[in-house]
């Protein structure tokens, strides 16, 4: 049995009860009333030490002393609030910054997909020398798989917005269709149900969301009757939660549409015809595959390449030659965003670094200020030893403080970044608060709050304490040592604070120069609006082209719409030969490409391009004319005047040759972060259909007159939906949209930096104030004005911004060419840019320096004198 | 403390072994134990009355005695300690090796005095 500890609260009574009674006692031994009680306490002994005594019996000594600091370190946390508040909101912001941009990056960068062999995926395609767009042709999919011996599965996809009807609602969703296999390389076990085979092409496996968003989570669902597209379908599998295979669809350039896939069903993908014409309708996927084990990516890459050389050695199509891409599906999928996070996450430890340096200034300044407190403390019963585990206890606590802090600061980035961009970035909607990096970041700030907690008593330790007290606080070798190393760590901020600065400035004129708008061009005057012709009605492309017409012709007498027109979005690649002209030799070929869009007359003219030379179309043009625009001129037709020149168009003009009837200034209308492109467009009559989006330009705000608009549109066929309806300035806008990401983030981490920095500064300033208050006084008593007071100070705080401005405007010319790519339309090393960065440190700095230096120019000579 | 004064300040430990000896007939509460180790020796081992409590806490911890609340003799609520059997038992083990080693202190001390 474990004796139990009594109650010590009782302890008090019994030593009352037992003085009592002994002065009763003394007092039956014939003593007065005072005597007695006197003698009996006396007799008891020191009440105090009783009760430690009985306490120290059950509570071991540590526990007690930790107990005590804990007590003192609060109360000095709660007695120095302003301190307290600059440490603890410092080390959060280092904390909770770098910890949630790091859990940001493990979730795209550095953890494994989610597939059986993520190792051992690889994306699969073909692209176009000159292009950047990956294509896979159902011909060349069927051709891989059929040869391909590297790969154990190959499978195509493709991830398409659909209308998923559900009795009588209906909603537009991503539905993925994938070809057989694709169950085998995900690893997908169904929580529900029993996922599809490519036998029932009207199977369907749903995702744990729309099972919990549209069907509440009911069992039933599994066999329900649902319809995409107009075609039944019926519900045959639950996936689960982590079912999450990445899906990206690649290359899509105006409609930015990165929602996440709802269902998945099987895709059967027949043998295509050997020969190809315009209408054999080849179709497009996407296509991943999962190497055999054992086998290197170089290998397949290898064994693909040959087979692909081979076929289109033996079967040439008139699209023209491409090379193969295999790349490890992880970097397909975030290989575009890794430099940009990379950049991030160095920036987030940068800022990290500078919250470390503010905190090591702050404490240090302050342990120069009580200094003199802890001498004497040392040195008056306390003993060192209790000095220094009360400051441990201070600097734990502030670590302590800052930790929750920062973990509260990184779950809520962490979750804005996801509800801000989360589709946006791929992988970015997994993003998780990754602890062991919590953990590290804490340690690293619990150890600079402890480092410069500790260090300067410990310093006072080895000193002599007497000497210290001897010397009334106005101490000059060690607060010198203090000085120092409180204007390096100024130094070291501002260093650092104007890498980020110059960086972060840099994004900004960017994404103004990719904003910033030719004249004619009003995106926000216009909008556009997605539609995809589907339906057995519209099996022939006549009835297309009517009902494309019918649409603009409708929309265009509508109120408030001052000119309607569409456009199929940008199209293939194509190699752009003149007529007469050979094939160019392969090395040429590369650089001759330009996509190829067809439109409507009034397109062009609608968006704002303006005409440079010939003739815009109108709607009764003869097929084989095009129009071309300016990047394409300068570069296929450098002397001659392109108006009249005919160019081959396999499929469109007659026996393959178009005429170009009119030359359009360069516009960049899909996306604003890359130059201009060579491009050619021709009249929708002369090609099949199928996408298309409507441009409007209207009077007063788009979105408000665009329900109306809809509405009057859908009337003409009630079964085809529009969607993506948004201002053009919107999709440009969105089409940035990683972009002004990275620019907010890096943008908040620069004021982060520059507002510690300024804090430092003032901090030094402050503190060099307050140990110099005295011989102020006797400057000022010996005549100095205020202004020069005021002018010495600012001149010594600006010296370690100085020094620190140097060093940093060095590493910021080298570190801006890493952010290089990021970049639009601005060098690296913008002078105007690094110039303004310059001015906002120095005039930041020097705001920090003015303000306590007013108040040393305020100090009463005589006061001061008089302070010591 | 002068040579003359006739009463002798307990040696460390002899406390613990003393309660354990005034509680050995029954319980009792603070003040008593102290008055009662006072008078059974005559005034001549002095205890500072408030060393009491600590030794007594350490006994409880021990296991050999308990604390219980009770009403003292003038109707007032007062905790009472009281020897556990673990206690008792630790107290013929105590009382046999004090007198052994009183009766060897004696007897070395006795046949010194007459050798002389």
């Amino acid at each position: 049995m474990i004796p139990r500890r009594p109650d010590l609260d009782d302890l008090d009574r019994e030593i009352r009860d037992h003085i009592d009674a002994e002065t009763r006692d003394n007092v039956a031994r014939g003593m007065s009333e005072d005597e007695a009680r006197a003698v009996a306490i006396r007799k008891f002994g020191n009440v105090t030490r009783v009760k430690e005594d009985v306490r120290a019996v059950w509570v071991p000594g540590w526990l007690d002393h930790l107990r005590q600091d804990a007590r003192d370190a609060a109360r000095y946390v709660r007695r120095n609030p302003t301190f307290s508040l600059a440490i603890v909101v410092t080390l959060a912001l280092g904390i909770g910054l770098s910890t949630a941009i790091y859990s940001v990056v493990n979730a795209v960068l550095l953890r494994p997909l989610a597939y059986a062999h993520p190792e051992r995926m690889v994306w699969l395609s073909t692209r176009a020398k000159d292009s950047s767009r990956d294509m896979m042709t159902s011909i060349d999919f069927a051709v891989w798989q059929s040869q391909a011996r590297s790969l154990e599965h190959m499978i195509a996809y493709d991830n398409v917005n659909s209308t998923l009807a559900i009795g009588s609602e209906a909603s537009r969703l991503r539905v993925v269709s994938a070809s057989k296999g694709f169950w085998e390389v995900t690893g997908a076990q169904p929580i529900l149900g029993t996922l599809p085979t490519d036998a029932d092409p009207e199977a369907l496996a749903i995702t744990s969301r729309l099972f919990l968003e549209v069907f509440q989570s009911d069992p039933n669902v599994i066999g329900r009757s649902v319809s995409i597209d107009g075609r039944p379908a019926t519900i045959a599998a639950v996936l689960p939660e982590d079912f999450h295979p990445q899906l990206q669809t690649f290359g899509v350039i105006v409609d930015l549409d990165t929602a996440e896939p709802a269902a998945y069903r099987m895709l059967r993908v027949d043998p295509p015809p050997r020969t190809i014409t315009f209408s054999t309708g080849v179709r497009v996927y996407q296509a991943i595959g999962q190497l055999k084990a054992g086998v290197t990516i170089a290998q397949a890459r290898a064994e693909i390449d040959a087979i692909h050389t081979r076929e289109q050695r033996e079967h040439p199509t008139p699209i023209g030659t491409s090379s193969v891409v295999v790349m490890p599906l992880q970097d397909k999928i975030v290989g575009p965003s890794r430099r940009a996070l990379g950049i991030l996450l160095s920036a987030s430890f940068v800022v990290l670094l500078v919250a470390c340096a503010n905190v090591a200034n702050l404490l240090l300044s302050r342990a120069a200020q009580r200094r003199k407190e802890i001498a004497l403390r040392m040195s008056v019963g306390s003993g060192p030893l209790r000095v220094l585990r009360q400051l441990f206890a201070e600097s734990v606590a502030y670590g302590a403080l800052g930790g929750i802090g920062g973990v509260v600061l990184s779950m809520w980035l962490v979750n804005t970044v996801i509800a801000l961009i989360g589709s946006g970035v791929p992988r970015l909607s997994e993003a998780r608060l990754d602890l062991g990096v919590l953990a590290v970041v804490a340690a690293i700030s619990f150890a600079t709050a402890l480092l410069f907690g500790i260090g300067p008593a410990l310093a006072l330790v080895s000193t002599n304490v007497q000497e210290v007290l001897k010397e009334g606080g106005r101490t000059v070798s060690a607060s010198r040592r203090v000085m120092l190393t409180g204007r390096a760590m100024v130094a070291v901020q501002v260093a650092l604070t104007i890498v980020l600065l110059a960086g972060a400035g840099l994004m900004v004129k960017s994404i103004w120069r990719m904003t910033s708008y030719p004249p004619g061009f009003a995106p926000d005057q216009i909008l556009t609006m997605r539609l995809d012709i589907r339906g057995p009605q519209y099996r022939d492309q006549k009835v297309r082209h009517d009902f494309a017409a019918a649409l603009i012709s409708k929309a265009k007498v509508m109120p408030g719409v001052r000119d309607a027109a569409m456009s199929t979005g940008r199209g293939s690649m194509m190699l752009i030969m003149k007529e007469g002209e050979g094939v160019p030799p392969p090395g040429e070929r590369e650089r001759r490409g330009a996509p190829v869009s067809s439109i409507s007359a009034g397109f062009a003219p609608l968006l704002g391009m303006s005409l440079v030379s010939g003739r815009w179309f109108n709607d009764l043009e003869p097929r084989g004319v095009v129009i071309i625009n300016e990047s394409l001129a300068r570069r296929d037709f450098k002397d001659i005047d392109p108006i009249g020149q005919r160019i081959r168009m396999p499929y469109l003009g007659e026996n393959g040759l178009a005429t170009i009837v009119g030359v359009v200034r360069d516009l960049k209308y899909a996306a604003i972060d890359a130059d201009a492109q060579p491009e050619v467009f021709f009249h929708y009559d002369a090609a099949p259909i199928s996408s298309i989006t409507i441009v409007l330009r209207v009077d007063g705000d788009p979105i408000t007159v665009a329900p109306a608009i809809r509405n009057a549109l859908s009337k003409i066929d009630p079964s085809q939906s529009f969607y993506n309806i948004k201002t053009l300035e919107q999709v440009l806008s969105d089409s940035i949209a990683p972009r002004r990401f990275n620019l907010l983030l890096l943008g908040t981490f620069a004021v982060v930096a520059l507002v510690l920095a300024a804090l430092g500064v003032y901090g030094v300033v402050a503190y060099a104030v307050a140990e110099r208050t005295h011989e102020i006084g006797i400057r000022m008593a010996l005549g100095a004005a205020s202004f020069n007071i005021v002018r010495m100070i600012v001149a010594q705080g600006m010296w370690s911004v100085a020094v620190g401005l140097g060093v940093g405007l060095v590493s910021a010319w080298t570190a801006t060419r890493l952010i290089e790519g990021l970049l639009y339309g601005v060098p690296p090393h913008d002078v105007a840019t690094f110039a303004i960065t310059t001015l906002a440190i120095i005039g930041i700095a020097c705001m920090a320096c003015v303000v306590p230096s007013l108040k040393a120019a305020l100090v009463d000579p005589a006061a001061a004198l008089r302070a010591e | 403390m002068s040579t003359k004064d006739p009463r002798v300040e307990l040696l460390q430990g002899t406390l613990d072994l003393l309660i354990l000896g005034t509680l050995a007939p029954g319980s009792a509460h603070g003040h008593a134990i102290a008055k009662s180790i006072e008078r059974s020796s005559s005034d001549v081992l002095q205890v500072e009355q408030g060393s009491l409590y600590p030794a007594l806490h350490r006994l409880i911890k021990r296991g050999w005695i308990v604390a219980e609340d009770g009403i003292s003799e003038n109707n007032r609520r007062a905790k009472f300690y009281r020897l556990t059997p673990k206690g008792r038992k630790q107290l013929t083990v105590e009382t046999s090796k004090w007198d052994r080693l009183a009766g060897a202190i004696a007897r070395i001390l006795h046949s010194q005095t007459e050798s002389t």
